[in-house]
């Protein structure tokens, strides 16, 4: 110690590496600090995220007729509010919007609340819907008269999510008339339907579904189709098998060789025919399940279903494409279980082209 | 003591050392000098530095928590009014007390002031145009927040 103090050389020397450390240690402090709250600022957006996605998820659709089991409950009016949940989430109903759309006066619009102490009218029940209902009943008790609606007088029905997601339906809706048996075909309890949005498709640069009569630009990329199908019968759940087929037959006159591409049934999730979004058919656990009709004069037949076909072999993801600039002739074949026996059928679908 | 005498002596009549003495005084004076101008200026840009970076990370995180909904838009014809309100319910989902600041139809804003929405709370704002909506017309209704995030819509009105 002596010696250090009576050192001529030196002194600077420490004291410079003494301001070097303490800036070390600063500059080591604000990274430190830095990282934290990029971390925390991270986490929150991760968590945002999350609270996105599951927005995201919700998804419900109003079965017709949209209102069923009209009531009355002491002067006030009572009905159910029919809803399937297509979303993977469980949904939270927060507040129902009963809009009077022929009306603009003050009394147009009905806010019917959750079910809640002190409140003894214009409230809702049995709010929670779970993923995969498909035939949930809210039930509203209001001084609204729902009864009385028609066609030309209708209302428009908001139903808000506690996430803030809004569905809405307007009642009673209006049915076209049917165009004599154009509109679709039913074989055994399935109903396939015509109408133009009943057939979509994506390939891998077209990942939104869109309709698939005519696929334009196509150039020989992987496809999947979507089509929609109903259960008619009342009795029982139809149950897809892992061999369902979309068979497109090509026309030799379009300088096509005349084979066959059959595409097969793949998992509902699927969205595009994509290494990460097109996930193969189970069969056992995740099968289609075509929910029976719940109301037999619903003139619609049921509640559709979308079904996906995407796969090259049976209950596997190994994409298919079709060739450019050719007229194919559609069959499906279905396989399925009705009724705990097996059945299968072929339908004559649609006849589609390619075009570059 | 006189020992003391005689040493002082010595080191002023000595010819050599006084430079080395001076160098390392100097020396040692520019490190101290040079040492504390670095560290105050190196305190200084990294407190500023933390500052900004602290303001932007808890700014950024609040608008982050916003999430609001516009849940329903009323078109409705108050008496002696020619067609020109309309009643917007806007719902706060999200994790942040909510301040609306705006409202803006088709592009014009109709409503400043500042509603404040806790998290669940659910608040209509009722305005009146200064031009009637068209029956059946589309019209488009933004919702901003005070913290800058903006909700967007397209709403008919009644036939």
């Amino acid at each position: 110690m002596k010696r250090f103090a009576r050192r001529r050389k030196g002194i600077g020397t420490v004291l410079g590496a003494g301001y070097f450390i303490i800036i070390v240690l600063a500059i080591f402090n604000l990274i430190m600090w830095e990282v934290t709250q990029y971390d925390a600022y991270q986490q929150l957006v991760n968590q945002m995220n999350q609270v996105d996605q599951e927005r995201i998820s919700e998804n419900l659709e109003f079965i017709d007729p949209g209102i069923t089991d009209f009531g009355t409950l002491g002067p006030n009016k009572c009905f159910n509010l029919t809803i399937q949940s297509r979303g993977g989430i469980t949904v939270n109903t927060a507040r129902l919007y009963f809009y009077n759309y022929s009306d603009t006066s003050s009394n147009a619009l009905k806010i019917i609340e959750k079910a809640a102490a002190g409140i003894s009218v214009n409230y809702f029940t049995n709010g929670f819907i779970n993923p995969g209902e498909s035939n949930h009943k809210i039930r509203v008790v209001t001084t609204l008269d729902m009864s009385k609606a028609t066609a030309s007088l209708p209302y428009i029905i908001y139903l808000v999510t506690e996430r803030g997601r809004t569905f809405s339906t307007v009642y009673p809706r209006t049915i076209l008339p049917r165009p004599g048996n154009m509109g679709f075909i039913d074989i055994g309890p399935l109903r396939f339907v015509f109408d133009y949005y009943s057939l979509n498709y994506t390939t891998t640069t077209q990942q939104t579904p869109i309709p698939g009569w005519v696929i334009k630009p196509y150039s020989g990329q992987a496809i999947m189709f979507f089509v929609k199908v109903i259960n008619v019968a009342s009795d029982s759940d139809i149950k897809l098998k892992r061999i369902c087929n979309f068979d497109c037959f090509e026309n030799i006159y379009t300088g096509a060789s005349g084979k066959t591409h059959p595409i097969f049934i793949v998992d509902k999730a699927s969205t595009w025919p994509g290494g990460s979004t097109m996930f193969p058919y189970d069969e056992v656990n995740k099968p289609y399940i075509l929910p029976k009709n719940p109301d037999p004069n619903n003139p619609q037949g049921g509640i559709s279903t979308i079904i996906k076909f995407g796969a090259a072999t049976p209950g596997t993801a190994t994409t298919i494409s079709l060739d450019e600039n050719y007229v194919y002739l559609i069959f499906m074949g279905f396989f399925y279980v009705y009724r705990g026996q097996d059945y299968g059928i072929t339908i004559p679908f649609v006849a589609i082209q390619t075009q570059s | 003591m006189k020992k003391h005498r005689r040493s002082a002596r010595r080191f002023i009549g000595s010819r050599r050392a006084i430079s080395t003495l001076l160098a390392n005084v100097l020396v040692v004076t520019m490190v101290v000098a040079l040492g504390t101008m670095l560290f105050i200026w190196t305190t200084g840009v990294m407190g500023a530095y933390q500052g900004g970076a602290g303001l932007w990370f808890s700014t950024r995180s609040e608008v982050m928590k916003e999430r609001l909904a516009i849940e329903e838009v009323w078109f409705t014809n108050v008496v002696g009014q020619d067609h020109k309100n309309v009643t917007i319910y806007i719902r706060n989902v999200g994790a942040n007390q909510i301040k609306i600041s705006a409202v803006y139809v088709n592009s014009t804003q109709v409503w400043t002031g500042t509603k404040a929405l806790e998290v669940g709370q659910v608040d209509k704002i009722s305005l009146t145009l200064t031009t009637s909506w068209g029956r059946g017309c589309v019209t488009y209704i933004s919702v901003a927040t005070l913290r800058g995030n903006v909700v967007k819509g397209y709403w008919q009105a009644p036939f």
